[in-house]
C-alpha cells in the first residue's frame, strides 16, 4: 500500500477524535476535559474544512486501498458535522460552566464524557469517509454505543428509561439494516469477477446488472433499519425521549448530525436501488413516504408537546422528514434536501443550546412554567424565539428557502398529494409552534428564577447561527451553489 | 354431541393430510415442488370407485383382512382421547383395547398376506411379525409410563394425571418415553429409516410387499387405514408434549392440529436426511429447535443456556460450510469459528447469567403474550420465513437450502422475543437472536465479506451486549426491577 498524501489526511481525520478521546481519560480535572475538546474538535474541524475544500474542488478522492472515499456527499456531510461539532463542543463549555465552577461534577463524570463525545466524533466520522458499506454499518453501530451514555449523563429514572429504549430501539434498528447491507452485497452475486461488491464506488457503477429482487428486500430492511437511527416516523419512539433526557450539548448533536449520518446511508444506497430496479422511482417513492409520513406523525405530537426540549425532538422528526421527502422527489428536491440539510442542523443545535441553557436557569423543560424567557435571560430567550421560529418555516430564514424549494420541486412532477401533505403538516406544526414560541417568550416569569449573566462567548453561540441562517436565507453564494448541486448529483438519478 | 362429532370428524377427515404433507416435505428437501396437499384424498376417492380383483387361490381371509383392519384402527381412534385429554366413547381399560385393536389389525393384514399363498407376501408377513414382536413390548412400556401417575388404564384418567407441567419434575422419563414413542411411530408404519413405503425394490420391503395383491377399495381401505395408524400414534405423542387441557377449545384444537402438522413435517424430515447437506442442514434446524425452546422458556438461565448453545452452533457453521466447499480462505473460517465461539458461546452467556445473578431475576413472569400462543406464533414465523425465502428466490445461491429460512426465522423469532417479553434481559436474548439469524443469512455472503467487517461486526454485538448490560445493571439499581414494562415515565 503506497501511502499518499490523502491516506495519511483521512487517517489523521479519525485519528484526532480517537486519539484525543484517549488523552480525556487520563486528564486529572474537568477544566482540562474541556480543553482536551476544545483542541481535539478545532483540529478536526481544520483538517475537516481542508479536505472539504479540496473534494469540491479538485473532486473525490481515496484512500486505505480505496476503503475510505470522500466525494462531494460525504465531504458535504462531513462539513455540516464539523460546523455542528465546532458549535456543540463550544457550548458544551457554556453548558457545563456552572457546575465545573462549583466543583459539583467530578472529573472521572467529565473524563467520561469527553471520551465518549469524541467517540461519537470519531464513529461518525467513520460512517461518513467509508466506501466500504459494511464498514459503513459498523459505524453507524458504534454511534449508538458511543452514544449511549451520554443520554444517562445527568442519571435519574426517565434518563435510564430512556437510554434503554435509545440502546435497544436502536440496536434492533440497526441489526436489521446490516440484514440489508448483505442483501446488497449478495445482489452482485451473478456477476463475476467482481473483486469486493461491498465496495459502493464499485456497486454504483453496475448499479444497472444488480439483481433487482435482491435489491428491492435489501432497500426495505436498509430504509427500516437506517431509519430507526434517523428517527424517521413510525420508527422513531426512542428519539423524543432521548432528545430529552439527554444534556443539551448532546441533544444538539443527536438532532444536528447523528441523525443525518442515518439518513445519509439511506442516501448512498438510492442510486444503487434505483439501478438495480431500472430507474423507475421505487425507492425514491418509498423514501417519499416514510418522510411524509414522519411529517404527518411529528405534526400531530408537536400541538400537544408540553416539554420544550421534546418539543424540539419532534421538530427534528418532522425535518428529518423533510429532507426524506425532497430527496424522495429527487431533481431540485435533492438539492433543496441537502440545503436543508445545512439549514436543519444549524438552527436545530441553536434551538437546543438555548433550551438547555434556559431549562438550567427554569430547573424545568415544562413549557407552562418557562414563561418570560426574554425577561430572564435576553440572549437565550431571543435564541429560543428566533430557532424556533426559523424552524416553523418563517420567512426570511434558510429554512423557509429550503423548504420552498421543495415544494417547488413537488410541483414540478406533479406529485400533488404529497404537496397537499407536506403544506398540511408543516402549516400545522407551523400554528402549533409559534403558540408555544411566544407564549415562553413574553409570558410572566415566575418567581424566583435568577437572572444570569451574559458572557460574550454566549452571545457568539447565538448570533452566528442565526446570522447564517439569515445570510443563506437572503442571498446564496455561487460557490455554495456549486457544493450543493455536486453533493446532490452524487445520489440523483435521471428519471 | 359437538364432543362426539369434533372427535369423529378429526378422526375420519384428518389423517390422509398427513400423507400429503409428508410426501411435499420430502418433495421440497428434494428440492422439488411436489403432489399437491390434499393427493392423498383424490387417490383414496380414485381407489374406492375402481373393482378389485381377487385371486381364485384367495379365501374370504383375504377379502375380511383390509375390512377388519381399517376397522381395528378406526375403534382404536374412537376410544383414543384426540383435542382433549378425554375421549367421548372412552371407558375404564381403554389402553388396554387400544393396544389390542392395534395388534389385531396388524394380525389380520398379516393373515390375509399369509392367505395368498404367494412366498413374497408370505415372507413379507414374517418381516412385520419380526418387526412387531419388537415394537410392542416397546409400545406396551410408553403405555405404562403414560398410565403410571394415574395408577389407571383409561386414557382420560391418564393424560388427567399426567399434565404439562410434569416435564418440569419428569422430563428424563417423558424424554425417553417420546423418544421412543416416535421410533415405534416410525416403525408401525412403516416409515423410513425402518421401512420405506416408497420403495420399488420388493426385497426390501415389509409393509408394501404383504398389500401388493389388494387392488381397488381393499387397497383404499389399507392406505386409509395406514394414515390413521400414523394419526393415532402421532395423538400419543402430542399428548406427551403438548399441553392439551380438558374440553374442547380452540387452543387445544389448534395445539392438536398444529402437533399433528408438525410430526408430519418431522417425519419427512427424517426420511429426507438422506437428500439432506447433513451436517450444516441438521445444524441449522438445529438452530430453529433452539429458537422454539427460547420462545417457549420461561427460566431466564434456560433461555441464556439455549441461546449459548445456538452460539455454539453458529461457530461450527463456517467450519461446515467451508467443509462443504464454500471457497471462503481457511484462516478466516477458523478465526471466524474461535470468535464466535468466544463470543457468542462463552463471553455474552457469562455475562448474561451474571446479570440475572446480579438483578436477581428468575423467571419470565407473564409475558405480554403467553408462552403456549408465542410458541405458536413462532411455529407461524417459521411457516412464513420458508414462505418468505421461497418468494424472494434467495435460496438458489445460498450453500444450503435452509439457511436463508433459518435465518429469517431465527431473526422473526427474534423479534417475537423482544416485543413479547418484559425481562429487560430477555429482551436482550431477542437481540442476541436477531444478530445470529443475521450472521446465519452472513454466511451466504461469507466470502465476499472482508474480514476486518466480520470482526468488527462481532466487536460491535459483544460491546453492545455489554453496554445493554450496565444499562440493565442501573436500571436495576435505580428501580430495584428490569421489567420494561413499568418504565413507563415518558410519554407523548
Amino acid at each position: 500500500m503506497n501511502v499518499g498524501r490523502e491516506d495519511i489526511l483521512l487517517w489523521a481525520l479519525l485519528l484526532c477524535p480517537t486519539v484525543g478521546g484517549g488523552l480525556c481519560l487520563l486528564l486529572r480535572s474537568p477544566r482540562q476535559v474541556l480543553w482536551m475538546l476544545y483542541v481535539s474538535v478545532l483540529a478536526f474541524g481544520g483538517i475537516a474544512g481542508y479536505l472539504g475544500w479540496r473534494v469540491f474542488s479538485k473532486g473525490t478522492i481515496f484512500a486505505a486501498d480505496g476503503w475510505f472515499t470522500l466525494d462531494p456527499l460525504s465531504a458535504y456531510h462531513l462539513t455540516v458535522m464539523t460546523i455542528v461539532f465546532v458549535l456543540s463542543t463550544i457550548f458544551a463549555g457554556s453548558y457545563f460552566r456552572d457546575s465545573v465552577q462549583d466543583g459539583s461534577l467530578s472529573t472521572k463524570r467529565m473524563r467520561r464524557f469527553g471520551a465518549l463525545w469524541l467517540g461519537s466524533l470519531a464513529a461518525m466520522i467513520l460512517v461518513l469517509i467509508s466506501n466500504h458499506l459494511g464498514m459503513m454499518w459498523v459505524g453507524i453501530e458504534s454511534t449508538t454505543l458511543m452514544t449511549t451514555f451520554l443520554i444517562c449523563f445527568h442519571r435519574s429514572r426517565e434518563s435510564l428509561e430512556a437510554t434503554w429504549k435509545y440502546l435497544l430501539i436502536c440496536s434492533v434498528g440497526i441489526a436489521i439494516s446490516f440484514m440489508g447491507t448483505l442483501l446488497a452485497g449478495a445482489s452482485s452475486g451473478h456477476i463475476p469477477g467482481l473483486k469486493d461488491p461491498m465496495l459502493w464506488s464499485a456497486l454504483r457503477p453496475i448499479a444497472a446488472s444488480l439483481d433487482p429482487l435482491t435489491m428491492k428486500a435489501s432497500f426495505i430492511f436498509l430504509i427500516v433499519g437506517f431509519g430507526t437511527k434517523a428517527g424517521l416516523a413510525p420508527m422513531h419512539t426512542w428519539l423524543p425521549d432521548a432528545h430529552s433526557q439527554a444534556p443539551a450539548p448532546v441533544s444538539a448533536i443527536f438532532s444536528g448530525i447523528m441523525l443525518n449520518t442515518a439518513l445519509y446511508c439511506v442516501m448512498r444506497y438510492i442510486p444503487i436501488v434505483e439501478g438495480a430496479t431500472g430507474n423507475a422511482g421505487w425507492a425514491l417513492g418509498i423514501v417519499r413516504l416514510f418522510g411524509i409520513v414522519s411529517m404527518l406523525i411529528a405534526a400531530a405530537f408537536i400541538i400537544f408537546q408540553h416539554d420544550v426540549k421534546r418539543l424540539l425532538a419532534y421538530h427534528s422528526v418532522e425535518h428529518l422528514g423533510i429532507i426524506a421527502v425532497g430527496v424522495g422527489l429527487g431533481g431540485l428536491g435533492t438539492f433543496a434536501a441537502m440545503f436543508h440539510t445545512l439549514n436543519h442542523s444549524v438552527c436545530k443545535s441553536l434551538g437546543f443550546f438555548c433550551a438547555g441553557r434556559l431549562g438550567q436557569m427554569y430547573e424545568t423543560h415544562d413549557m407552562h412554567r418557562m414563561r418570560g424567557t426574554l425577561h430572564v435571560s435576553p440572549i437565550w430567550g431571543i435564541g429560543l424565539l428566533l430557532s424556533l421560529m426559523a424552524l416553523i418555516g418563517v420567512a426570511p430564514f434558510a429554512v423557509f428557502m429550503s423548504e420552498l424549494q421543495i415544494v417547488k420541486a413537488a410541483l414540478d412532477v406533479n406529485a400533488i398529494v404529497i404537496l397537499v401533505l407536506f403544506l398540511a403538516s408543516t402549516g400545522i406544526v407551523f400554528v402549533g409552534a409559534l403558540g408555544h414560541a411566544t407564549s415562553m417568550a413574553w409570558g410572566k416569569a415566575p418567581e424566583g428564577v435568577p437572572q444570569s449573566k451574559t458572557k460574550m462567548i454566549d452571545i457568539a453561540l447565538v448570533v452566528a447561527p442565526l446570522a447564517l441562517l439569515l445570510l443563506l436565507g437572503l442571498w446564496m453564494p455561487e460557490w455554495l451553489r456549486g457544493i450543493l448541486s455536486q453533493a446532490a448529483d452524487v445520489i440523483s438519478t435521471t428519471r | 354431541m359437538v364432543e362426539i362429532v369434533t372427535h369423529l370428524a378429526l378422526l375420519l377427515l384428518f389423517p390422509p393430510l398427513l400423507l400429503g404433507i409428508i410426501v411435499k416435505t420430502k418433495a421440497l428437501f428434494a428440492g422439488r415442488v411436489g403432489a399437491p396437499l390434499l393427493q392423498p384424498y383424490s387417490d383414496l376417492w380414485k381407489l374406492l370407485k375402481k373393482g378389485a380383483v381377487y385371486s381364485r387361490t384367495t379365501t374370504w381371509i383375504f377379502r375380511a383382512g383390509p375390512i377388519i383392519a381399517l376397522a381395528s384402527v378406526l375403534t382404536a381412534g374412537v376410544v383414543l382421547p384426540l383435542a382433549s385429554t378425554s375421549s367421548p366413547f372412552g371407558f375404564a381399560g381403554d389402553v388396554i383395547l387400544f393396544a389390542y385393536l392395534l395388534a389385531l389389525g396388524r394380525f389380520v393384514t398379516m393373515a390375509a398376506a399369509l392367505d395368498t399363498g404367494s412366498p413374497f407376501e408370505g415372507m413379507g408377513a414374517s418381516r412385520e411379525a419380526a418387526f412387531s414382536a419388537l415394537v410392542e413390548p416397546a409400545l406396551f412400556l410408553v403405555l405404562g409410563i403414560i398410565c403410571l401417575p394415574a395408577a389407571s388404564v383409561s386414557f382420560s384418567n391418564a393424560w388427567a394425571a399426567l399434565p404439562w407441567q410434569h416435564w418440569g419434575v419428569a422430563h428424563p422419563c417423558l424424554l425417553a418415553a417420546s423418544a421412543a414413542l416416535f421410533i415405534v411411530l416410525l416403525t408401525e408404519n412403516s416409515r423410513i429409516p425402518v421401512d420405506d413405503p416408497n420403495t420399488h425394490l420388493e426385497l426390501t420391503m415389509i409393509h408394501e410387499v404383504m398389500v401388493l395383491d389388494h387392488s381397488g377399495p381393499d387397497f383404499a381401505f389399507i392406505l386409509y387405514g395406514a394414515s390413521i395408524k400414523l394419526f393415532l400414534f402421532g395423538s400419543l405423542l402430542i399428548h406427551l408434549l403438548l399441553p392439551i387441557s380438558a374440553g374442547i377449545s380452540w387452543q387445544n384444537a389448534a395445539l392438536f392440529l398444529g402437533g399433528q402438522v408438525g410430526m408430519a413435517i418431522l417425519v419427512g424430515i427424517v426420511e429426507s436426511r438422506r437428500t439432506m447437506n447433513l451436517y450444516s442442514d441438521f445444524l441449522l434446524l438445529f438452530v430453529v429447535m433452539l429458537n422454539l425452546y427460547i420462545v417457549s422458556a420461561n427460566r431466564l438461565t434456560a433461555c441464556v443456556k439455549a441461546s449459548a448453545l445456538q452460539g455454539a452452533a453458529l461457530a461450527l457453521l463456517p467450519i461446515i460450510m467451508w467443509w462443504n466447499g464454500s471457497p471462503t480462505p481457511l484462516v478466516h473460517v477458523i478465526l471466524m469459528a474461535v470468535g464466535t465461539l468466544a463470543f457468542k458461546a462463552i463471553v455474552i452467556p457469562i455475562m448474561l447469567a451474571r446479570a440475572i445473578r446480579n438483578v436477581d431475576a428468575r423467571r419470565e413472569v407473564e409475558p405480554f403474550v403467553s408462552l403456549h400462543l408465542s410458541l405458536l406464533l413462532a411455529a407461524l414465523l417459521v411457516g412464513v420465513s420458508f414462505w418468505l425465502a421461497g418468494a424472494l428466490e434467495l435460496s438458489a445461491g445460498a450453500p444450503s437450502r435452509l439457511l436463508v429460512p433459518a435465518s429469517f426465522s431465527t431473526l422473526l423469532i427474534g423479534f417475537l422475543v423482544l416485543v413479547s417479553r418484559k425481562k429487560a434481559i430477555t429482551q436482550v436474548i431477542g437481540y442476541l437472536m436477531i444478530e445470529n439469524g443475521v450472521f446465519v443469512f452472513s454466511q451466504s455472503v461469507a466470502a465476499k465479506l472482508p474480514f476486518v467487517v466480520e470482526l468488527g461486526v462481532l466487536l460491535d454485538l459483544l460491546v453492545a451486549i455489554f453496554v445493554m448490560n450496565i444499562v440493565i445493571h442501573q436500571i436495576n439499581r435505580e428501580f430495584d426491577h428490569i421489567n420494561v414494562d413499568k418504565l413507563d415515565l415518558l410519554k407523548g
